[in-house]
């Protein structure tokens, strides 16, 4: 039965991506001579990430995230920009690597003042992922595969949905700086930097859709209770022209929760996950 | 039809025909597996039947035991019992062996055999029972074994028997003494009885009997001198048949006084006697457990009875009595340590020890034997007035104890009120009775008079002994405390130098106490004290490590999904926090306020209690328990809650 589900996984993350539909739109793009870089704008995120523990192997992923943007009076939480809903259900293989596939609701508002189109549009993905962890000294390293496929529409009325593939890695440190490891009451330090790629049919010259620097400092509450806050930087091509790159400052504010709600008897094997 | 019904008659004939014989033939069933007889257990295999829910042996017996693999590691005890029973009782052919073997645990291969060469002692009886009675010729033999061969023949005894009865010649030998005879009919030893030293082949010692009783001895010496001493004669008036035993012997020797008989026969035959008698009886003591059984070798004599009258019973009964209270009073004042060392220093010891001494020889020493034989029922087969003339074989003692005091031989005497009457010049129990009362009486008189000197002298070195205690004890709780204060928080520091001073202030309370009676008293409660302040100090030192396995053991390990590492997750929190931030500095406290030797028990038992509960909570359902306990502050609410017994002060 592990072997299977160690085949199998793989294997319908594979059909289902080359089921896909490609409903795809074009638009003429003029590329400058230069690449212009935008002003950076001013974003807040408020994240929540659960992880629940459902049984020895599976979790369900629940993350919530509040995100806002500037207005041209408040820098940063000016107005709410999105509300993220992204669920999946996660696979424990082992203490060191986890997948995880799921679907997000994304409902995204419109935040330019002066559009006449619609406030509120739903965005829908499906995701999946691939995390793998390793001891670095008494730090521990994260690379993250997150493969998502995206539906989206703009604010016009009656817009069709685009669909792109999204390629995200991402590699993160976290390094325990009171304690010799990531225990109870420890303060970390997490640097990470995502590299965003995308790909479809609307996606023509501007393959690097954002790429993400960020350092957070985090608080480990109890093991099941972590909060964290950080800064990022991040910048990625215009969807509608390659040479044109947005930039935004984002403050982050996190918190991870992984309650586990069985029975006691069924949490022994904590430890030996593959005994 | 009619064929029919002569079938079904037919069959019910043999019905009832083959019930008839089922309820007529009783079952024998046969078992085979582990059985226990007296301290042999091994492998039976025997029939039986079952009569009225009993269980009866019934046919072939055997239980067995050996063990090669105890053989080869050090030594094996073996043995074998094999015969038949019949309703229960044992009958016909049986062998008993026992065995007890060690080997080189060198092998050799003989004939498609591994074959192991014991040496070792082996023992054997074999003869044929009737009614669970010796019936026949009855062989045992002891014999040392080297290298699977015989080598020395320890014992052997031949005796033919006609049910249960002794008969005809008997020889019976050990290493030294080979004694022959021969028995009557009605097993009375007769004719003669003859004992040849193996050693020194001329020495011969006979015993003449006749019809049991013992007419003479007859000893022939190595230059073949013989030497005939009469023993009992016809002209007595009363004859009692008694088991030639120790006892006999012992009756035998007090009758023909000391001397008659020679060390080689008279230890030898009831040496040989008794080592015969010890293996009968190891027979009779494994078939009387598995069925009934009579297995004694009964060898009769006839003595003379000199039975004791009513009076004569009473005064031996009052002697006995008293003898044992004097030889106690005695025994133990002469052996006294301090009366000892008293005795040199103070005359008036000098004399009253001197006395005991004296009584001890001259009322107790001789009339030994005599008690004697007046607890094992002896007396009455010796002619009491010749054996009490023979006893005291110059004067008798008389009330007056006379003892010098000094070296020039100063006399002194000892002398009880109202011993004028008292007459030991007669020769029957009821003299005895007065003299050994009148040593008792003295005894008791001189214990008085000494104790109290004795007292003082005991009680000195008592508190001498337990002041030694008290330093040690105290000294070796400083070192204790010393070693760990450095190490401990601050708090730990504190509590343990109140456990210091509370040793230090009571050793200097117990020097400030004059009345050395009181002295005692009080150095005998701190002395115990001590003790619970060394466990009490002990218990706080260990505190600290006890809290952190307390830390240790309620933590159950969670797997982190966000970090990808096993964390430690504190569980049962409101226990750890009841021990940890209400009970632990609950100690401290009490450990660092005022003390006394009853608080330290108390506080000793919760420390204890606490830790040892806190242990055993971990893996029980607490749920109940960890509710109430919430918001609870109060250290003696939590302690009752957590059940530790309360232990009492006096202990």
């Amino acid at each position: 039965m592990k072997k299977l589900n160690k085949s199998v996984l793989p294997a319908i993350f594979l059909c289902f991506i080359c089921t896909i539909s490609r409903a795809q739109e074009t638009e003429e793009q003029v590329i400058p001579i230069e690449s212009k870089y935008k002003e950076p704008v001013t974003k807040m995120w408020f994240n929540t990430y659960g992880k629940i523990r459902i049984s020895k192997r599976l979790f369900w992923d629940a993350q919530t995230h509040f995100r806002f943007d500037e207005t041209g009076s408040v820098n940063h939480i000016g107005q709410i920009a999105q509300i993220y809903n992204r669920h999946a259900l996660g696979y424990i293989y082992s203490k060191k690597v986890n997948f995880s596939l799921g679907g997000v609701l994304r409902i995204n508002f419109n935040t330019d003042f002066e559009s006449e189109d619609r406030n509120v549009v739903p965005e829908f993905r499906i995701w999946h992922q691939y995390q793998f962890a390793q001891e670095v000294y008494r730090a521990m390293i994260y690379h993250r595969i997150r493969i998502e496929h995206r539906w989206t529409q703009s604010f016009k009325e009656n817009s069709e949905y685009i669909y792109r593939n999204r390629w995200r890695y991402m590699l993160r440190a976290k390094v325990p700086l009171n304690h010799d490891k990531l225990k109870p009451k420890t303060l970390y330090i997490s640097p990470e930097a995502e590299l965003i790629m995308q790909s479809g049919k609307t996606v023509v010259a501007s393959p690097l859709e954002d790429l993400r620097l960020t350092t957070t400092l985090g608080y480990i509450l109890t093991p099941r209770l972590t909060v964290a806050a950080g800064f990022m930087y991040s910048m990625g091509q215009d969807l509608k022209n390659g040479g044109i790159y947005k930039q935004s400052y984002t403050g982050r504010i996190h918190l991870y929760y992984s309650p586990d709600f069985r029975k006691v008897k069924n949490k022994l094997p904590e430890i030996h996950l593959n005994d | 039809m009619i064929l029919t019904e002569i079938k079904l008659r037919l069959l019910s004939i043999a019905c009832f025909l083959g019930i008839t014989a089922l309820v007529s033939a009783q079952e024998r069933f046969e078992y085979q597996g582990p059985l226990q007889v007296q301290n042999y257990t091994g492998d039976a295999l025997y029939s039986y039947k079952i009569v009225e829910n009993d269980t009866l042996l019934d046919g072939p017996f055997q239980l067995k035991r050996s063990s090669l693999q105890a053989l080869l590691e050090k030594q094996d005890i073996s043995f074998l019992f094999k015969g038949k029973f019949t309703d229960g009782v044992a009958t016909d052919a049986w062998r008993f062996q026992f065995g007890e073997f060690q080997s080189d645990s060198q092998s050799n291969v003989v004939n498609f055999e591994y074959r192991v060469l014991i040496s070792g002692r082996q023992e054997e009886g074999s003869g044929d029972l009737k009614n669970g009675k010796p019936d026949g010729l009855w062989t045992y033999q002891v014999n040392q074994i080297k290298d699977s061969e015989k080598e020395k023949r320890l014992f052997k005894s031949d005796i033919t028997f006609e049910n249960g009865v002794p008969q005809r010649n008997f020889q019976i030998e050990n290493e030294d003494v080979i004694l022959v005879g021969r028995f009557l009919r009605n097993g009375l030893a007769h004719d003669e009885w003859t004992s040849y030293n193996v050693n020194v082949i001329e020495n011969t010692e006979s015993w003449f009997f006749e019809e049991g009783l013992l007419r003479k001895i007859q000893q022939i010496d190595e230059d073949g001198i013989e030497k005939d001493i009469p023993v009992y004669g016809i002209n007595e008036d009363d004859y009692e048949i008694i088991n030639l035993d120790k006892d006999f012997i012992e009756v035998l020797r007090i009758s023909l006084g000391p001397g008659q008989i020679s060390e080689s026969f008279s230890e030898g035959l009831p040496n040989v006697l008794a080592a015969n008698a010890g293996y009968y009886e190891k027979i009779d003591g494994i078939l009387s457990k598995l069925g009934t059984s009579d297995f004694k070798p009964k060898f009769k004599v006839q003595v003379p009875s000199f039975p004791l009258d009513t009076l004569e019973q009473a005064n031996l009964k009052i002697l006995v009595t008293e003898y044992k209270k004097a030889e106690e009073i005695s025994k133990s004042l002469l052996n006294n340590s301090h009366l000892n060392i008293l005795k040199r220093s103070d005359e008036n010891t000098q004399f009253y020890y001197n006395c005991i001494a004296k009584i001890q020889k001259d009322f107790l020493d001789p009339t030994k034997d005599f008690v004697r034989l007046g607890r094992r029922d002896l007396l009455q087969f010796i002619k009491r007035d010749t054996y009490i003339s023979r006893i005291w074989s110059k004067t008798r003692p008389s009330t007056v104890i006379n003892v010098s005091i000094d070296s020039i031989g100063t006399q002194k005497s000892f002398l009880l009120p109202n011993a004028s009457d008292l007459d030991f010049t007669g020769n029957d129990i009821a003299t005895i009775k007065q003299l050994v009362s009148y040593a008792n009486l003295s005894l008791n008189s001189i214990k008085n008079k000494l104790s109290e000197q004795l007292f003082n002298a005991e009680q000195e070195q008592e508190l001498i002994d337990l002041e030694e205690r008290l330093i040690l004890k105290n000294e070796a709780l400083m070192e204790q405390i010393d070693s760990v204060k450095a190490t401990l928080p601050i708090e730990y520091a504190k509590a343990l130098q109140n456990i210091q001073n509370l040793a230090d202030e009571s050793l200097s309370k117990y020097a400030l106490i004059e009345d050395s009676k009181e002295k005692f008293q009080y150095g005998t409660i701190i002395n115990n004290c001590f003790t619970h302040l060394s466990n009490l100090s002990s218990s706080v030192a260990e505190l600290p490590t006890q809290v952190i396995e307390i830390d240790s053991l309620y933590q159950d390990s969670v797997w982190n999904p966000f970090m990808a590492v096993l964390m430690d997750e504190d569980v049962k929190k409101r226990l750890t926090s009841a021990y940890k931030k209400v009970l632990v500095p609950y100690f401290l406290k009490t450990a660092s306020q005022e003390l006394n030797c009853e608080s330290i028990v108390v506080l000793e038992n919760e420390i204890q209690g606490s830790y040892q509960k806190m242990l055993l909570l971990r893996e029980e359902d607490t749920k109940k328990l960890e509710r109430k306990l919430r918001r609870e502050e109060n250290p003696k609410t939590i302690i009752q809650l957590f059940n530790v017994q309360p232990i009492k002060a006096e202990e």
